[in-house]
């Protein structure tokens, strides 16, 4: 798998913030920050895999890339795609064509309109519908049939041929496999790599962590609105001493596979985040250190956002 | 008390093919059976006909050597794969949450159920946060047996694992049975006492 980190990155996000405004009491409006200061980057040939928390904002990120976040969202931070600014108006023109999505729920199906027409796209032909049908398993006559018709695992085939319709060249996809079992889910996730050897990019958001790992180059670990940690997928299959934040360590051994064994806690509700470290209180390894803030570094060819990791 | 599926088959409309055809499946109280087999072989359909919310075309399904009950509190409770389909849209959070006991705050603590989210509208809360009060709205005392249908797929693993830590811990103490339909084996192993493929059961 390649990752020498050659060349511009596909995808730049920097200094990300998304905070909602939302009613509290009356008139009154408040700012929910659900995001905050989280940086990433997607590179031409890569599988970047995005795992952590429920409710960390996995889905949020994919959505501000799409520009489809609802219209009492706040964003700052800068988003580059192929080095240019991502502007409304680039975004419109990208996404779709350049920048696919593969949607978490598969309500977003239109349920009044037939599945083929709606993998076609405006774009699309009916010769590339039936090739990418067939190439995920899908019968010609699905192709007819509403999103009602369809089982789970149909439909989220569905989603994923809308999305590689048009030849993109980064795909963020949003947890496209629950649903599937485990060859049409690891099927889908080989697609993903040939599509990444290619010279494409993907940003990968799961659950399904065991499978991720088969394919993705790097691991970007969230945790409430951050990243806590980049590295290496090998960094994750070499088991715990690899890893550097405490919070991965603690994912590492929840693996039904691996120990089970949860840590206690949860993640701070977004209205009411402490200072510095957001897992400290968490945290096995907490000191005074933790309670400032906490910057990202570069540690053993990955980086994390933790005082002690060594 | 023991759960029954005798002889069990279904199918929609009286038409369409068999889904479910002569299923036997035995749940004693204090048992943990996991359900397993490949998309589409009827898994989900075989949980909500134990929890009652579907009428078998063939066979019964009985409880203790009687009908599931129609007009009362079903002591075989299911929570569902989908939170989002699972909860009221129009009510909030609280209103959902003790709908049937109002579980104390002992327990919504170790869910991990913040008091701020009971104000909210389900739109508000993403769909891990709202499978912990799905989870948490049928751990009332009246509840005998679990039917879980993928309840932790959409969790992120630390709490996957302290949601079933938490199930399985009051599972026991209550001599619960459970039902546990999954696509991840490792979890099934982890759970589970049993493993039961259901196309091995199903005659269709």
């Amino acid at each position: 798998m390649a990752n020498d980190k050659k060349g511009q990155p596909l995808l730049e996000v920097e200094g990300l913030t998304i905070s909602f405004n939302r009613y509290d009491r009356g008139w009154n409006k408040v700012d929910l920050e659900v995001i905050h200061f989280l940086d990433i980057e997607v590179f031409p040939g890569e599988i970047l895999a995005v795992v952590g928390s429920s409710g960390s904002g996995k889905s949020l990120l994919a959505h501000s890339v799409l520009g489809i976040l609802p219209g009492n969202a706040n964003i700052s931070g800068t988003m580059k795609y192929k080095g240019k600014t991502l502007t409304e108006k680039l975004r419109k023109k990208l996404r779709g064509h350049e920048i696919a999505f593969i949607p978490q729920s598969v309500d977003f199906l239109d349920p009044l309109m037939k599945v083929g027409a709606q993998a076609k796209g405006v774009k699309g032909t009916d010769e590339q519908m039936r090739r990418v049908f067939k190439r995920y398993g899908l019968d010609e006559k699905t192709a007819d049939l509403y999103p009602f018709q369809l089982s789970g695992g149909m439909a989220r085939r569905v989603l994923i041929s809308t999305a590689v319709m048009q030849e993109p060249e980064l795909i963020v996809a949003d947890e496209p496999t629950p649903g599937l079992d485990l060859t049409m889910a690891m099927e889908t996730l080989t697609h993903f790599r040939e599509f990444a050897d290619e010279g494409g990019g993907v940003l990968l958001i799961t659950h399904d962590i065991d499978l991720a790992l088969g394919v993705a180059d790097r691991i970007a670990v969230f945790y409430a609105g951050t990243t806590v940690e980049v590295c290496a997928a090998r960094d994750f299959q070499q088991g715990k001493d690899a890893l550097r934040h405490p919070y991965s360590k603690a994912f590492l051994d929840a693996l039904p596979q691996n120990d089970f064994r949860p840590i206690g806690g949860t993640q701070p509700y977004a209205g009411n985040l402490p200072e510095g470290c957001l897992f400290a209180d968490r945290c096995p390894q907490r000191t005074e250190a933790c309670g400032q803030d906490v910057p990202m570094r570069d540690l053993r060819g990955g980086k994390v956002r933790c005082a002690h990791a060594t | 008390m023991r759960l029954e599926a005798k002889q069990v088959g279904f199918r929609y409309q009286g038409v369409t093919p068999w889904i479910l055809k002569d299923v036997d499946f035995v749940l004693e109280s204090g048992q943990r059976i996991a359900l397993v087999g490949p998309s589409g072989c009827g898994k989900s359909t075989l949980a909500k006909l134990l929890a009652g919310y579907l009428e078998p075309a063939e066979g019964q399904i009985l409880l203790d050597g009687k009908p599931l009950p129609k007009k009362e509190y079903c002591p075989a409770q299911m929570i569902g794969q989908h939170p989002e389909q699972a909860v009221n849209p129009r009510w909030k959070l609280k209103k959902t949450l003790t709908e049937c006991w109002s579980p104390d705050e002992d327990l919504l603590a170790a869910m991990g159920i913040e008091d701020e989210w009971l104000k909210r509208w389900p739109s508000e809360l993403s769909g891990g946060e709202l499978q912990r009060f799905c989870i948490a709205r049928v751990l009332g005392p009246a509840t005998k047996f679990l039917v879980c249908d993928e309840i932790s797929t959409m969790l992120d693993v630390i709490t996957q694992a302290q949601i079933w830590k938490l199930v399985l811990r009051i599972a026991k103490e209550r001599q619960l049975g459970l039902v546990v339909v999954t696509h991840n084996m490792a979890l099934a192993e982890k759970v589970c006492d049993q493993i039961v493929a259901l196309p091995d059961i199903n005659k269709r």
